[in-house]
């Protein structure tokens, strides 16, 4: 045999010895598992074949009724300015779990009398709201319903400027936190700061109320006394459970910061007897009393009779983990029953093989002895996609299996077209030795053309698809790759080994075949 | 054999089929899914199979109608299930999108119904809100077009310009033919076709980019005598084996999948069969006439006129 092609076919056997080891090997082995991939799967499954949870959370710029009410007022007054009779006021849009609305809805008596409002100008689009040791800076907008002109719709957001800018990182940063802690393997947690998003996925999460407890409790922490806030928990530096020294009851054990300590101070010593209320956004978690002033920012909050100390070590996290800068709200939640993806994954493997076997039988069907060499290179190039996906850590999704179909009709397009060339060529009376070079030379071409046009596609995908989405362009760009390889190289090591063995053979068998 | 005899005919079908996928489209519309109008949609399993209209009546209590939910008919469905080896059933329910207490609301209406869930039911729940919808049919609609300009630009320069605009045209023909078919049939189209469709896209592409390659070469070849019809013609039935081999055997594997596969790989795989034999269809008998008569047409107006040996006067 020639030099450079033994070096070529050892290349390719270590190169798919390697790869198999690696990713499928420990299918069947635990202890490379654990050694390649810390007892995960080597391929990833994504959620719709897995079960679980995919929750995409924006911030949550809407305000709070309470807020909603001073703006009601503020806006009667000036409409009242300009002898108006007093519009009927509804809220916005639909209450979500931070019970928030979108602004106001102002019904006036004619859309002649709307107009006028809106002409005026009376309703600014700036407002400072204060409660407390709360302010918000509101922006609002107004303009007229488009289906009842009677109605002035007045939209109240919280100004996103006020907010520190990386607030949504550390958004991000506190959910990861909390999810890590609490076990789940393979979760996801992505920030797409562009859009504003954050992206958490779940896997096998099974309700709802569990996927809640861990990312939906997002709200800020906040102290009311008498419902006014009057500390934020922005600046609560640990919060843990244990027991009572004395009663041996389950406790939190809650310790400030510098300027939280102080205030904290001031609150107790002004308040003892008071309820000082502990609440993440408007959900109340804790009513405790205050029993005797708190010097130095440790606090000690004794659960009620019968709590347990895992609920005490549950509040624990969320009033740690519950500072979070800026509240969310879940824009999209997708939830995927493991029974529906399990089943999936397997009738869509059956198939799969069964296809997969199918193609092999038509190549043989179509070109003899040169179908094997392609039915070969494709058992290759299937070794090499999955072990990408491995290694690359990619998630193989629904959408991401037909990727991988449509990259085997790929790479037995590549070998059908350089197939076709080589007959090309003989067919003009060329040598053996120079056919399948000349006809690999020009197929060459063919299929980086054709190849490259469909990446574009796979990488625009990439860039602006989501989710699972995006897990098919992966699998469709690796198997376009994978496809290009084996057809360019592994099929031409093959194809010239058995030229080099019997040139003559090779000619006949497939003058006669082809 | 001369195919481009036919090529009148070959383009007027890819013209009848996007016609008729236009006013498919028109008239009945496209069934979005939530993901790309918003809402809440419910799949609720249930023991045994019912029918719209018994789910219809188990939420037509006060309470539910005092919600306004927007409820569309409730879809059953059935599948087979390969873990208990049993047929399954469920029902499909879409709404607006619904806070906890309304989710809450419907579920106790369905429970009373046709019995309360067992703790580890198929349950599943998705929600998306109106304005990520919107958001969610902007981006796969500029992923579209970002993909072909690009596309246009690299066959621009690897081939040339007329080849780029009638592949972009065949393209156009695939994606409205896949619209059409799911317009006509009410298929649900949601994000996994929007990824068919952009496979379909670069499935498409390949196949014509093979064929125009095929033409590049014969160009080359090229006698005065002969026309871009020739050229043409020959071109096909070069790459005709290796258009019908490779199409046979992806779509093969496609329907496999499409025949055996799970339920939720249906519609996916409906949307590539049909795209993948109309993929090799235009790339074939759309693409390369359309630029065999742009070019002839070139020719023609080109800069050519009339030289004649000089009379003497």
């Amino acid at each position: 045999m020639r030099r450079d092609l033994r070096r070529k076919i050892w290349f390719i056997l270590i190169l798919v010895v390697a790869v198999g080891v690696y990713t499928i090997l420990p299918i069947f082995s635990p202890p490379l598992k654990q050694l390649f991939f810390r007892g995960n799967d080597p391929i990833r499954r994504g959620l719709d074949l897995k079960g679980g949870m995919e929750v995409i959370l924006a911030p949550d710029y809407r305000v709070e009724v309470r807020v909603l009410t001073e703006v009601e007022k503020y806006a009667k007054k000036a409409v009242a300015g300009l002898g108006i009779g007093e519009p009927a006021v509804s809220l916005l849009g639909i209450a979500n779990d931070n019970n928030r609305y979108e602004g106001l809805a102002l019904k006036f008596a004619s859309a002649a009398e709307a107009q006028q409002v809106l002409v005026a100008g009376v309703i600014k689009t700036n407002l400072t709201w204060r409660s407390g040791i709360e302010e918000k800076k509101l922006k609002l907008n107004v303009g007229v319903d488009q289906a009842d002109p009677t109605v002035l719709r007045v939209a109240v957001q919280e100004d996103p400027a006020t907010f520190p800018a990386d607030a949504l990182y550390q958004v991000k940063v506190i959910i990861e936190n909390r999810i890590n802690a609490s076990g789940l393997a393979e979760t996801v947690v992505r920030l797409d700061q562009a859009k504003g998003r954050i992206e958490v996925q779940l896997p096998g999460v099974r309700s709802q109320e569990e996927a809640e407890r861990l990312i939906k409790s997002t709200g800020r922490l906040n102290f009311r006394l008498d419902d006014k806030i009057v500390l934020y928990g922005n600046d609560l530096e640990a919060a843990e459970a244990g027991f009572s020294q004395q009663t041996g009851a389950p406790v939190i054990n809650l310790r400030f910061g510098k300027e939280g300590a102080r205030r904290f101070e001031q609150i107790t010593r002004e308040h003892v007897n008071e309820i000082l209320a502990i609440y993440l956004d408007e959900e109340l978690l804790m009513a405790p009393y205050i029993a005797e002033p708190i010097p130095n920012g440790e606090a000690q909050i004794t659960m009620g009779s019968g709590a347990t100390i895992q609920q005490a070590k549950d509040y624990a996290i969320l009033m740690k983990s519950g500072a979070l800068p800026l509240s969310l709200r879940s824009v999209m939640t997708t939830q995927v029953a493991p029974t529906l993806g399990t089943e999936t994954v397997k009738l869509s493997l059956i198939a799969g093989v069964f296809g997969i076997i199918l193609v092999f039988i038509m190549m043989i069907a179509f070109y003899g002895r040169m179908g094997v060499v392609a039915d070969l290179a494709l058992v290759i190039y299937t070794i090499l996609v999955l072990g990408a996906i491995a290694i690359f850590r990619g998630v193989l999704t629904l959408p991401g299996i037909a990727g991988l179909i449509l990259g085997i009709g790929m790479a037995v397009d590549a070998n059908v077209i350089i197939f076709e060339r080589i007959k090309d060529e003989v067919r003009l009376g060329r040598g053996i030795h120079s056919a399948l070079e000349a006809g690999f030379d020009r197929a060459y071409v063919t299929i980086l053309d054709s190849n490259i046009t469909t990446l574009i596609a796979a990488f625009v995908l990439y860039a602006f698809g989501s989710g699972a989405v995006k897990g098919f362009a992966v699998t469709l760009s690796i198997s376009i790759l994978a496809s290009m390889f084996t057809a360019l190289y592994v099929s031409k090591t093959f194809l010239s080994i058995w030229v080099e063995k019997a040139p003559d053979r090779f000619l006949t068998k497939y003058v006669v075949r082809g | 054999m001369n195919l481009m005899r036919y090529k009148k005919q070959f383009i007027l079908v890819s013209v009848a089929a996007m016609v008729l996928s236009i006013v498919a489209w028109a008239v009945k519309g496209l069934n979005f899914g939530i993901e790309f109008t918003g809402g809440t949609s419910i799949r609720y399993p249930l023991a045994e199979k019912v029918t719209s209209a018994e789910v219809w009546a188990a939420l037509d209590t006060p309470e539910i109608q005092a919600l306004d939910l927007e409820l569309s008919p409730p879809q059953p469905y059935s599948y087979f299930d390969a873990e208990s080896g049993t047929q399954k059933h469920g029902v499909l329910i879409q709404t607006r999108f619904i806070t906890q207490e309304e989710e809450e609301k419907i579920l106790s209406a369905l429970g009373a119904a046709f019995g309360q869930l067992e703790a580890d039911s198929a349950l599943q729940i998705n929600q998306v809100e109106p304005i990520i919808g919107k958001e969610m049919l902007l981006n796969a609609f500029y992923a579209v077009l970002i993909a072909w300009v690009l596309m246009l630009i690299y066959i621009a320069i690897r081939f040339e310009f007329k080849s780029g605009v009638v592949s972009l045209v065949a393209l156009s023909h695939d994606v409205l033919c896949i619209i059409g078919v799911f317009a006509l049939l009410g298929k649900e189209v949601d994000l996994s076709f929007v990824a068919a469709a952009l496979t379909i896209i670069g499935y498409s592409i390949n196949n014509t980019i093979v064929i125009f390659d095929c033409i590049r070469e014969n160009l080359r070849l090229k006698q005065r005598t002969e026309t871009y019809a020739e050229v043409v013609n020959l071109s096909l039935l070069q790459s005709m084996r290796r258009c019908l081999n490779t199409a046979l055997s992806t779509i093969l594997a496609v329907l496999t999948l499409y025949l055996f596969g799970g339920p939720s790989l249906r519609d996916f795989m409906l949307a590539l069969i049909i795209g993948l034999t109309v993929g090799t269809y235009s790339s074939a008998f759309l693409a390369a006439p359309l630029w065999a008569i742009w070019k002839t047409a070139e020719e023609k107006k080109g800069p050519g006129g009339r030289l004649a040996v000089a009379k003497g006067n």
